[in-house]
């Protein structure tokens, strides 16, 4: 049985980026694929959303003095 | 890239002066409270919070023999969090429960009892071994079975599993072991014994019912199994968490896990009165988990992977990291603060991060790139 993770006060939201969004993200702001912030195959978080190896999530954190703002992790092994 | 103003700062901005006001007025302020490029935001924030930790040492205040639980707090509990401590020294959980459980204290007992791990050695009150009948001999307490709700027979049910001879005699379990042929072999087979989990989850040593100001009862315990109390029904999935923070890593995620470092953070500053602003908490918590684990800020973890041979030697241990440099052939492009330093050159920090590029194209023939851009 999976724990639904999600539901817990502490997550994110999650969402995975399709590949245009990502290249748009990308040239947005600059950055390689490889630059960005990880996230492992083996995360519960990953594993829930199914995403695979050199997906870009979508974070949208909700923080206490930026309000609602996006994040983004690329899946690796 | 044009700026972005979070959803928040214009809805207080509409809120305080009307839905038709000048956004650009806003845009204004917003540009003018962001931290200048290349502003060397990790030195401040090791700062902000090098600061309160001095604060902390003075403070330290034991409260030993309180009944209630004590978890670590202060600078202990800190250096803890930020070494990524693999075992904690005091692992607790907040267990909340659903409506049904959540406003009756009998069910929150009841389900408290339940968790919490029983294993043989705390139902007994003596046990024996005799090498001449190759037995252990274990007398229960019959008090103690009671209060947990246990029988002989889910012990020996329990004891089924390691195959051994097993015979109940009232309170007196008799297990005969044949291979037995030194005093050694049977207190081995003894300890196995009283070790064995008869109830409960395996990790969780004492759970107490505390009632909150709404008059809703939650459970706090001393040692931590996350994924075992999710599992359980009647757990509120959303409020239930550990201070464990290698462990919800692993059962929430790497994303929990940043802001449970952020919540014990700033919640353990604030305990003690020293309040640090969040951002620089924000910073140091995702810097730590940057790389999908979550890794400790010092010698074994974020210093001691940078690149630069020079940087690592001028913080911890030089010797080492100069004679390893020197046996794996490592390079040190002199792009970090600490090496610029010692070898008296412009740092890439403020000022010193922008470089002049000229593209070879011909188009643009000089452009501001921050040090950042290393591409």
């Amino acid at each position: 049985m999976d724990i639904a993770i999600f539901d817990s006060r502490l997550s994110p939201k999650y969402r995975v980026m399709s590949t245009q969004e990502t290249d748009e993200m990308l040239a947005k702001y600059n950055v390689l694929k490889r630059d960005l912030p990880k996230i492992k195959l083996s995360d519960p978080a990953v594993k829930q959303l199914g995403a695979n190896e050199n997906d870009v999530l979508e974070i949208t954190r909700n923080s206490q003095t930026a309000g609602e703002h996006n994040y983004y992790r690329v899946v690796v092994k | 890239m044009s700026t972005e103003i979070p959803n928040k700062y214009i809805e207080a901005f509409k809120n305080k002066y009307g839905e038709d006001a000048d956004l650009k007025e806003l845009e204004k302020l917003y540009k003018r409270s962001l931290i200048t490029p290349g502003e060397a935001v990790g030195v401040i924030a090791a700062q902000s919070i090098g600061e309160a930790s001095t604060q902390l040492t003075l403070r330290t205040k034991h409260a030993a023999g309180l009944s209630v639980i004590n978890t670590t707090t202060g600078l202990p509990r800190l250096v803890e969090i930020f070494d990524a401590k693999k075992e904690i020294s005091t692992p607790t959980m907040d267990i909340y429960l659903l409506e049904g459980f959540a406003k009756s204290k009998q069910k929150a007992s009841d389900f408290a009892n339940d968790i919490i791990e029983i294993r043989i050695r705390d139902l007994t009150s003596s046990y024996g071994v005799s090498l001449r009948k190759k037995m252990v001999e274990l007398l229960f307490d019959r008090d103690l079975l009671k209060e947990y709700n246990l029988t002989m027979k889910d012990i020996t049910g329990a004891l089924s599993k390691l195959k051994l001879e097993a015979k109940t005699e009232g309170d007196v379990l008799v297990i005969t072991d044949k291979s037995a042929d030194s005093i050694k072999k049977l207190i081995r087979t003894r300890n196995k014994i009283i070790d064995i989990v008869i109830s409960g989850i395996s990790g969780i040593s004492r759970a107490i019912v505390n009632v909150s100001k709404t008059g809703e009862f939650w459970i706090k315990t001393i040692g931590t199994n996350l994924e075992a109390v999710l599992k359980l029904d009647g757990v509120d999935i959303s409020r239930t968490i550990s201070n464990d923070i290698i462990e919800v890593s692993g059962v929430l995620g790497i994303e929990v896990a940043r802001n449970l470092i952020v919540e014990e953070v700033n919640s353990t500053l604030m305990n003690v009165g020293l309040p640090v602003d969040l951002r620089h908490i924000f910073l140091i918590a995702d810097a730590m988990c940057v790389d999908g684990t979550v890794r400790g800020i010092g010698r074994y973890g974020l210093s001691g992977e940078t690149e630069s041979v020079i940087a690592r030697a001028s913080f911890e241990v030089p010797l080492k990291h100069l004679v390893e440099a020197g046996l794996y052939h490592e390079t040190d492009e002199f792009d970090y603060v600490a090496n610029n330093i010692m070898s008296n050159q412009v740092i890439p920090v403020g000022t010193g991060s922008v470089k002049v590029v000229v593209k070879e194209n011909g188009e643009e023939h000089a452009e501001e790139s921050s040090g950042e851009n290393k591409e």
